[in-house]
């Protein structure tokens, strides 16, 4: 194999996978509606089973400095109580990732726009409407609140929620995250920092499950039977719903224990926020490896593959298809377990797609090449590796 | 003789108009009754326009118009036949012709990723809503206390085409009646088409199946206890400049849901002060 690798056939065959890879991503037609394996895993990131399987930031201690306030099913005068309650204790920054999305009683709202008007350190959460409104916010307390963040993830529609977008900019004006207002109150440093780094998308790096966050009771809370300090602490409050079945803001992430298939939604979204805050002060981003690098390593790789198969393929024909197949399942085990140990050591993500891909069409493509080998030959008196077997 | 023939002819014309079956019944699962009346509908049963239906609880029923399209009721409420046509009138291709456009659909539309186009992917809200995420107003709509006048209600919603359904409760209620809004404003006047005598009612903005979030109050006093209400709200003798009083008389009254009432005194203190920015807001909610 080794004596293969410096082959001239060796390299074009390789060039040859890339130049069909090229061309297969040309074609502008989406085919994943023949294929319900491709339209059952499309939102699935094999990055997901370093959480699901591998046990990724399984055990996370509970971090104190991170209180979330169960709102329970208070309704807007309760929970404006709440927020009162929460706001006494002095917290360095209080978030409501609750939305009130338009006036219901004078009363009650009138204690809501107070707190949002005269509180710095009070977070409120608003929505985006991305399509219907061209980015508008929505929320009657948006224009009142001196501090606000927009609560939308990013992912599929009821899938997946990988990512996160610190800051909007639609037309004129530039929309912050609902998490980026809560870290720019507790940290201004690091949500500079944050800024700085100049990624539009980040990859939430999810550290704790739901079990891995303090909650209190708002209800136990205003009734003086709490007793967790929130001085100087992060506050969030949020529903928190007791039974498991109750989907309400009830994201999937990939931590769910099913990474594809029907499952259950595991992780409420007041959580996934403190996930995207903690992440933001720790600082423990998820890198990614750049483009150029990926295809490096898939050419790479996929020379090395054509070598070890056009060695099979010339000398031992026979054995050629098994070899073929046991190096590509090998191969796809071997390089899958290096991706996830990357990303579970070091949250770095590797896409070996590419790798993936041109090792599966390096087979195939060998065949293609023989035959031009085979062509040339006969037209240009171009010589090659293959002789007949 | 001739004219004779000819009044008969059209008497029997109209005789048979007036019985035109509107809807057949195809299937019909658990209890469901006509006209109130103690009679399971079955399945070959014909309904008329001025037939009334209840869907029982847990029933299901499937009515064939007479453009042979097929309607489903499960919704536990009572339905008027006639508010049923319209649903007849959505037009609804072949199985091939669905197949194949879904198809040509899935083809070639482009599939995006969400972290290399994320602002395409944010319909996910993170956070847990109070309030109705289909309806937007700004007016305060939970409570209204009326009697007559002008109300209307300018609203934005998600829902495709929102009507306005009201209900005999709070929860689980029949629906009593149902309209179709132009997608912008209700009429709060409207309802005292349907709605003749004084009382406690229920309405939302709902779905055609009158689905949506919990309903509104709608509370509809007799004149005099309107006229005795508005009394015991609105202070005597201020001494203020005339649109301060009348901006104060207005918030006052929409603290105590009397929105119709509360409007006109805004429409008072925006006249007299057509520059006072607050009045003007105040005033603005009952017009967009």
């Amino acid at each position: 194999m080794i004596r293969y690798l410096f082959k001239r056939d060796t390299l074009l065959a390789t060039l040859l996978v890339f130049v069909l890879m090229g061309l297969l991503a040309l074609i502008p037609l989406n085919t994943h509606v023949l294929d319900p394996i491709k339209l059952a895993l499309q939102d699935f990131d094999y990055n997901d089973l370093a959480y699901s399987r591998m046990g990724k930031n399984k055990n996370a201690l509970t971090d104190t400095n991170l209180v979330i306030v169960n709102i329970g099913e208070a309704e807007r005068g309760e929970i404006a109580a709440i927020i009162s309650k929460v706001q006494s204790q002095q917290p360095l920054v209080t978030g409501v990732d609750v939305l009130f999305e338009q006036p219901k009683t004078a009363a009650d709202d009138s204690v809501l726009v107070s707190l949002a008007k005269a509180s710095p350190n009070l977070v409120m959460v608003y929505k985006l409407d991305s399509l219907e409104r061209k980015g508008k916010p929505v929320g009657f307390l948006y224009a009142c609140s001196r501090a606000k963040g927009y609560s939308n993830f990013v992912g599929e529609e009821g899938g997946v929620i990988r990512y996160y977008l610190p800051q909007v900019t639609q037309d004129t004006a530039t929309y912050t995250s609902f998490a980026a207002a809560v870290v720019q109150k507790a940290a201004p440093e690091k949500y500079n920092r944050l800024l700085q780094r100049g990624k539009t998308t980040e990859t939430i790096n999810y550290t704790r499950n739901n079990e891995n966050f303090l909650v209190v009771d708002g209800r136990a809370l205003l009734e003086g039977t709490e007793t967790v300090s929130l001085h100087n602490k992060i506050v969030l409050i949020g529903y928190v719903p007791a039974r498991p079945t109750d989907v309400e803001d009830k994201h999937f992430t990939p931590m769910n224990a099913n990474s594809f298939g029907k499952s259950v939604p595991d992780m409420h979204g007041v959580m996934v926020h403190a996930n995207i805050i903690q992440m933001i002060l720790k600082e423990n981003y998820v890198g990614k490896m750049p483009t150029w690098l990926t295809w490096v390593i898939a050419g790479l790789l996929g020379w090395i593959h054509m070598a070890f198969f056009l060695s099979y393929f010339v000398e031992k024909h026979l054995w050629f298809h098994l070899a073929a197949k046991v190096a590509q399942v090998v191969s796809a085990v071997f390089f899958l377990y290096l991706g996830l140990l990357v990303f579970f050591q070091f949250d770095y993500k590797i896409n070996l797609t590419p790798s993936f891909l041109a090792i599966i069409l390096a087979v195939d493509v060998l065949y293609f090449y023989e035959a031009i080998c085979h062509w040339l030959h006969k037209k240009f008196g171009y010589k090659h590796v293959f002789h007949h077997h | 003789m001739k004219s004779i023939t000819v009044l008969t002819f059209l008497l029997l014309s109209f005789f048979v108009q007036a019985q035109e079956v509107s809807f057949v019944v195809y299937h019909s699962q658990g209890r469901s009754t006509l006209n109130g009346k103690p009679i399971s509908l079955k399945k070959g049963d014909k309904l008329r326009t001025s037939d009334v239906i209840t869907v029982g609880k847990g029933a299901k029923l499937v009515l064939v118009c007479k453009n042979f399209n097929a309607i489903q009721l499960t919704a536990s409420v009572r339905f008027p036949v006639s508010s049923l046509l319209q649903r007849c009138e959505e037009k609804s291709g072949s199985y091939t012709a669905s197949y194949f456009k879904y198809v040509w659909e899935e083809f070639t539309h482009p599939h995006g990723y969400p972290d290399k186009d994320p602002t395409k992917f944010m319909r996910n809200s993170g956070a847990v809503s109070r309030g109705c995420p289909t309806v937007e107003t700004k007016l305060a709509t939970d409570t209204i206390v009326y009697a007559t006048g002008s109300l209307p209600i300018f609203f934005n919603s998600t829902l495709a085409m929102p009507f306005v359904t009201l209900f005999s409760e709070a929860e689980n209620g029949e629906v009593i009646g149902q309209w179709k809004t132009n997608g912008e404003k209700l009429l709060v006047d409207s309802f005292l088409s349907v709605l003749k005598k004084p009382g406690t009612y229920y309405w939302q903005l709902t779905d055609e199946n009158a689905q949506g979030c919990p309903p509104n109050v709608l509370t509809i006093l007799p004149a005099q206890d309107y006229q005795s209400a508005l009394k015991n709200i609105l202070p005597q003798n201020l001494s203020l400049p005339p649109a301060e009083e009348a901006f104060l008389k207005g918030y006052l009254l929409e603290e105590a849901f009397f929105l119709a009432e509360a409007k006109k005194f805004y429409d008072r203190a925006v006249q007299l002060e057509p520059k006072n920015a607050a009045y003007k807001k105040a005033q603005s909610r009952f017009y967009e």
